[in-house]
């Protein structure tokens, strides 16, 4: 099973949010990162067949998706960036609205909602208006209708805002488990979320695919790239001036540990450290780092 | 047929349109009221003192009172209506001058009889109504309904001087008239009026509640998920059309059963046998008694309803949100009336979904008038024009709808 995206470009009037971008998603939780504006939800969009690209095609096991129609959409599930719900609907009547246009049997629906709402720590706000409900527990319905009729293709854009650390390892474990001769694409900025879960990963920049591979494969790019050493904390604010800090913890005593990213260790005492995805991301996308946008 | 459960399910769970319906139900009471609230007489007293009856014991005092009078309109008994008219207004000088127990006694049973004569005897030349006491009862016993056809004849000469085939349909259709025709006198015109200012109520209710169909989705962002589901398409936006199509004519039906049903049980459902030409002009052309007249206004009516709402389905399937939509609807309903003021009849009027909607331009009006439209030489008269075009505008918007929403994009 692939769904492969060839030469996909979506040109806007005067910006190029996609471009050119060709990948093979496979089967196992594959990760978009990138900063803001780098593209992911208009790819996401044109996966999901509601955006039409400017040119470049997207092909489920060879069959071009947009001419599948019904037969890619019953496959598919879809959490968008921004979850809209009818505001007078509750989470069951939402849900048993989502499952008819589904397809799902009315007789399996129930047991399919009560299952996910169980998953996803729902059941005791079945009843209840979506719109009454948290931020963390909206998004968390949004998760549970991209699921109902568990796709074979579920893509969702940052599925994990609003949900608390509790509610993220979940989700990770859930996610985790569904995947199983899926493809599930997740963008997010929460880098660790997928850190633990995605079998792949793709970085986008500026429409384009700068970077595909394992995660493992992707850090080892910057294997001496990521430092460590603890400085006086008087010498901190120099430091932040001449490098990349991207991580620093107060040691007492005066003193400071830092984790930095630099082609060379500048500091005489630093020690290479272990890589992690986080690392890499911040590499690529540095204004991510100063912004703090990155979790 | 689940899919259309869960729709309408979905759209009467909304408070916001569950609202509405309830003020289209309120109206229809409201609205039926009002007309029923105009009703007055003044009638003696056993002291000899006037007493004025107003609304519901008004309308009771006339049905008992004009029951008597209830018959076909023949040239004998109109000669003889007259005859008596002219007698009393001549021994008192003028008919504001007649004793009121006179005048109640003698008069004011054939008054509605006598309206049309006026009319059908006017001056050829100006058009202008001759004074009752002007006209001789011999002449109306034997050519009554010849000078309703000749006074058509002249209104059209006037009105479409251009246009020989509006005269010709005009005269044609009235030549086949059902007559005499038949007075009961009873339900008002007020009341007619009323029962399309309810509709016209409807029509921005129903406006209301489609603005934000597909246009709501596409602000809220849940069109991104429901059109990325197997019937998310096509059989969505239908099943979404057709669900909130069939809330808004059951509203109807049940609305406009109440509406008639306080009028006719207040004004008698005798009065519905009345011609048309009874009630409004005696050369006005529809070939109908009152009850059928508002059989036929109310299934008009639902029909440029249905028109009005299809547009709007179609205008929220293409704007970005609710708002807009709804404004550019209520624009659109309104559009017939200020166009009908500033340019009179049009073609850019007539086609317009709410052509037969709204104040003076409304398809009863348009009953009562003689307008035409043409196409080279051949006229068509304005309510057939209302009816052809709402019924052929109601498959094509629905289609551009169901089509603007299947090709919407992500924004």
């Amino acid at each position: 099973m692939e769904l492969k995206i060839e030469h996909l470009t979506k040109q806007f009037k005067d910006k190029k949010a996609v471009d050119d971008v060709c990948l093979t998603l496979t089967t196992g939780v594959w990760g978009l990162l990138g900063a803001n504006g780098a593209g992911k939800t208009t790819l996401m969009r044109m996966i999901a067949d509601i955006m039409a690209p400017t040119s470049g095609t997207i092909c489920y096991n060879g069959t071009d998706i947009h001419k599948m129609g019904k037969s890619y959409r019953s496959i598919f599930g879809f959490l968008p960036q921004e979850f809209g719900y009818p505001r007078d609907l509750t989470v069951n009547n939402y849900l048993e609205y989502v499952a008819a246009l589904k397809d799902i049997p009315a007789r399996e629906t129930a047991k399919k909602i009560n299952s996910l709402l169980d998953i996803l720590t729902l059941s005791d706000v079945k009843g209840k208006k979506i719109a009454k409900l948290s931020g963390g527990m909206k998004r968390r319905v949004g998760i549970a209708q991209a699921m109902l009729n568990n796709p074979k293709i579920l893509v969702m854009d940052e599925p994990t805002a609003g949900l608390d650390p509790a509610e993220r390892v979940r989700f990770r474990n859930f996610i985790s488990e569904f995947s199983h001769d899926r493809i599930v694409l997740i963008s997010t900025h929460i880098v660790s979320d997928i850190e633990y879960i995605a079998t792949r990963n793709a970085i986008m920049k500026a429409g384009k695919i700068i970077d595909i591979g394992r995660t493992d494969d992707l850090v080892k790019e910057i294997n001496t790239k990521v430092w460590t050493c603890t400085i006086p904390i008087q010498d901190l604010d120099r430091y932040e001036m001449q490098l990349r800090i991207i991580n620093q913890r107060s040691e007492g005593n005066g003193q400071v540990s830092i984790r930095y990213l630099s082609e060379t260790p500048e500091i005489p005492t630093a020690e290479a450290a272990q890589p992690r995805l986080e690392d890499l991301y911040l590499w690529h996308f540095p204004q991510e780092h100063l912004e703090g946008e990155v979790k | 047929m689940r899919l259309f459960r869960l729709e309408v399910k979905r759209m009467l769970t909304s408070r916001r349109t569950l609202v509405l319906l309830a003020v289209a139900i309120f109206m229809s009471v409201v609205m039926a009221y009002v007309p029923i609230r105009f009703e007055s007489i003044n009638r003696l007293g056993e002291d000899g003192n006037i007493i004025e009856l107003d609304g519901l014991p008004a309308i009771r005092f006339k049905k008992d009172y004009y029951a008597q009078a209830a018959d076909s309109i023949t040239p004998e008994k109109l000669a003889q209506a007259l005859q008596t008219y002219q007698f009393y207004v001549q021994e008192y000088g003028t008919i504001n001058d007649v004793p009121l127990d006179i005048y109640i006694e003698q008069l004011m049973a054939i008054r509605p009889m006598l309206k049309g004569l006026s009319e059908a005897f006017a001056d050829s030349q100006t058009g202008i109504p001759v004074d009752l006491m002007d006209i001789s009862p011999q002449e109306v016993e034997q050519h009554f309904y010849d000078k309703c056809i000749s006074h058509l004849e002249n209104v059209m000469d006037f009105e479409q001087k251009d246009n020989p085939s509006a005269k010709q349909f005009a005269t044609d259709t009235y030549e086949e008239l059902e007559r005499p025709f038949y007075l009961y006198y009873g339900i008002s015109r007020d009341a007619f009026d009323y029962i399309t200012l309810y509709i016209f109520v409807l029509s921005i209710l129903y406006i209301a509640i489609a603005a934000p169909t597909f246009a709501s989705d596409y602000q809220t962002g849940s069109d991104s998920i429901l059109r990325c589901t197997k019937y998310g398409r096509m059989k969505f936006a239908i099943t979404r059309i057709l669900a909130a199509g069939s809330i808004f004519i059951v509203v109807y039906v049940l609305g406009i059963s109440i509406h008639l049903t306080v009028l006719n049980l207040a004004f008698g459902t005798d009065s519905l046998k009345t011609s048309f030409q009874m009630l409004f002009s005696v050369i006005n052309l529809p070939n109908m008694t009152l009850g059928q007249l508002q059989v036929t206004v109310v299934l008009a009516g639902l029909l440029s309803i249905l028109t009005c709402t299809s547009c709007t389905f179609l205008i929220s399937a293409k704007c970005k949100d609710s708002l807009t939509a709804l404004l550019i609807s209520i624009v659109i309903l309104f559009l017939p009336f200020f166009l009908y003021g500033a340019i009179g009849i049009s073609w850019i009027w007539a086609v317009l979904p709410s052509a037969g909607i709204g104040m003076k331009n409304n398809f009863l009006y348009q009953l009562c008038d003689f307008n035409f439209l043409s196409i080279g030489t051949i006229s068509f008269w304005t309510p057939y024009v209302i009816l052809i075009v709402a019924a052929m505008e109601i498959p094509v918007f629905l289609y551009l709808a169901v089509r603007f929403y299947c090709k919407h994009q992500a924004a």
